[in-house]
């Protein structure tokens, strides 16, 4: 036991320490607000969190998970903890994939790669902490399969694994590849699907539920496809996990020579340990492995291969917009590449001199590679992830609305803001979920100044509303579409919204807040709430049936330990 | 040979390692590569293919 965690220790504390170096500056007190990453002090279990609001559920369930989490620990706290978890248990993942037998330098050398590449970096800075934790969990979910496919007995930490891997529609889909890609055969097949389909089923019963709006704009694939980094075409960066559409976030490291090098010296590796690693490895481990890197790899080549597909896709198949970004799915190749390059390593290693001193420096060498072709990955992502603290006009205005009746309506209409106490840095207005009420707010993207058209079919209502000529029928019009109060930031860009008569509870430099007259409350039909219902009581089954066999498989060792009478 | 080997090993290991530590450091020095959002658009941009 001592010499297992001996043996761990170091695996441990080296991906700690790049998850403390990536986040820096950034586990300061306050909030991180980066684009889609919005945390506030106690979110709610709204009707939005549980997939019952009036949009397709882009938070689902990874909102509820929060809601709940934090009713224990305080929210700027359990974000800090989630970040650095999983950038750390990602990293751990990795070194556990390329087997514990595997010598330390090749396994810390799997723990760079995966903890230190272009896609923690880009989509840190997207603010898809939902997807980095299925990226965390993935090189778990295959080490728990191959125990499974080992010892013929379903492990107790995929029924925990599987859930916390399917916190967004991308990060569920990684998962359950990577699932049926390592447990599928020999009756494990039912099983497995069982699982996924249950880890799975708030997002995919809620995006259901909402099939009617649950298509996207056919534009949109094409701004989302893979993208090349700087000089560095896309299908070449996606082999080394970056080819994100957003060129804004790709670290200026990658777009230059140093992205040639990385390209270079990675795959190189990689190619290196290829022979070897396919000559040790079992077939079924390397079919696990295979399939998901040709999985992620395939989806993110179709969206830059054949964007017009993938578009038309979106716009008439319900659900198929989750795979319009293409390099998400990349995070699908990445525990393949984390282990040849280790494997890679292994081999050059074997020929290096025997002298002591050389072998340290090829493996210091070795390990900190993933940090010399991306160096700007460091401290909070170049600085570009900094605490902040919300006004406190934010308090007194969720003070107001918590009695209220009727939804909120966010104005102005536009969904992002770059506020001068989050440091100007772009977020999604975060005013919605801070109030810990159903919300209206704008979901239109605008890229290179264009608009996206938005999925939630009440903004629209909402905009018509706001058209009418005078303030109190535009407040007679939200009323009617449920709204109860309207709250419009003044700090926003673009023109003030149109007044909205009713009565005006807060107008600060901050924030205005107006309570409107007369609602009908929207209410959700009781088939949503069952639907809903069945759909958490699916998500929470695997975590109730792991506690219960643990507990099972626990009486039986006590029993089979007591000596007889 | 072998002298050879070994020092274009610690010349490699070493230039990485030096390599590391000089991006981090410069990383930690220079200014942020995107700078913040233009406040005076009328919508702020998500993106960027460009």
């Amino acid at each position: 036991m001592r010499r297992a965690l001996l043996r761990e220790a170091p695996v441990v504390l080296w991906a700690l320490a790049l998850a403390l170096l990536v986040l820096g500056p950034a586990l300061g007190a306050g909030f991180l607000l980066v684009r889609d990453m919005v945390w506030v002090p106690d979110l709610a279990l709204t009707g939005d969190a549980l997939g019952l609001g009036s949009g397709l559920p882009r938070a689902v369930p990874s909102d509820a998970v929060v809601a709940v989490l934090d009713e224990v620990v305080p929210g700027a706290l359990l974000q800090k903890l989630v970040l650095v978890l999983t950038l750390t248990a990602g990293g751990v993942g990795a070194g556990r994939l390329v087997g514990r037998d595997a010598g330390l330098v090749v396994r810390l050398v799997a723990v760079s790669v995966y903890s230190w590449n272009a896609l923690v970096a880009e989509r840190l800075l997207m603010g898809a902490w939902p997807l980095l934790v299925g990226y965390a969990v993935l090189p778990w979910l295959l080490v728990a399969a191959r125990r499974w496919r080992d010892q013929d007995r379903l492990p107790l930490s995929l029924l925990v694994l599987v859930p916390l891997g399917c916190l967004s529609a991308s990060a569920g889909l990684a998962t359950a590849v990577a699932v049926l890609a390592g447990t599928a055969g020999k009756g494990r097949t039912g099983r497995s699907i069982l699982l996924v389909a249950a880890g799975n089923a708030p997002w995919l019963v809620a995006g259901l539920l909402h099939a009617g709006s649950a298509t996207s704009d056919a534009g949109a694939a094409q701004v989302f496809a893979l993208h090349g980094e700087g000089s560095v075409p896309a299908p070449l960066a996606a082999l080394t996990l970056g080819g994100i559409w957003n060129t804004l976030v790709q670290p200026a490291s990658r777009t230059g020579a140093l992205g040639w090098l990385a390209l270079a010296v990675l795959v190189g590796l990689a190619v290196v340990g290829a022979r070897s690693w396919w000559r040790r490895t079992p077939a079924r481990e390397r079919t696990a492995l295979l399939v998901c890197w040709a999985v992620g790899w395939g989806i993110a080549m179709l969206t830059w291969l054949a964007p017009g597909l993938v578009g038309l896709a979106s716009e008439h198949v319900p659900g198929a917009g989750v795979v319009r970004d293409g390099a998400r799915a990349l995070v699908l190749c990445a525990p393949l590449l984390a282990v040849l390059v280790a494997e890679g390593v292994r081999v050059l290693a074997g020929k290096a001199p025997e002298r002591r001193v050389a072998r340290v420096a090829v493996a210091f060498g070795a390990v900190l590679l993933p940090i010399a072709v991306l160096p700007g990955l460091a401290f909070g992502v170049g600085h570009r992830i900094q605490p902040a603290d919300y006004p406190v006009a934010y308090d007194r205005a969720r003070e107001l609305v918590a009695d209220l009746p009727g939804d909120v309506l966010v104005l102005p209409l536009s969904s992002y803001r770059a506020p001068e106490w989050n440091h100007r840095h772009l977020v999604l207005d975060p005013i919605g979920r801070y109030l810990r009420r159903d919300y209206v707010a704008s979901d239109v993207l605008v890229v290179d100044g264009t608009p996206l058209a938005g999925e939630d079919p009440r903004v629209e209502d909402a905009a018509r509303a706001l058209a009418e000529p005078t303030p109190g029928e535009r407040a007679a019009a939200l009323g009617r579409i449920g709204i109860g109060a309207v709250v419009t930031d003044p700090t926003a860009p673009g023109r003030a919204p149109p007044a909205v008569a009713g009565r005006t509870l807060l107008d600060g430099a901050d924030l205005r807040v107006v309570a409107l007259d007369r609602v009908d409350v929207r209410e959700v039909q009781t088939s949503w709430q069952v639907a809903m219902a069945i759909a958490w009581a699916a998500f929470l089954a695997p975590l109730a049936i792991a506690v219960g066999l643990a507990l099972r498989r626990r009486r039986a060792a006590g029993r089979s330990r007591t000596p007889p009478e | 040979m072998n002298l050879l080997t070994t020092f274009a090993a610690l010349f490699v290991g070493g230039a990485i390692a030096a390599g590391s530590v000089y991006g981090l450091i410069s990383s930690q020095t220079a200014a942020p590569a995107n700078s913040p959002t233009n406040v005076n658009a009328p919508a702020f941009d998500y993106g960027s293919n460009n």
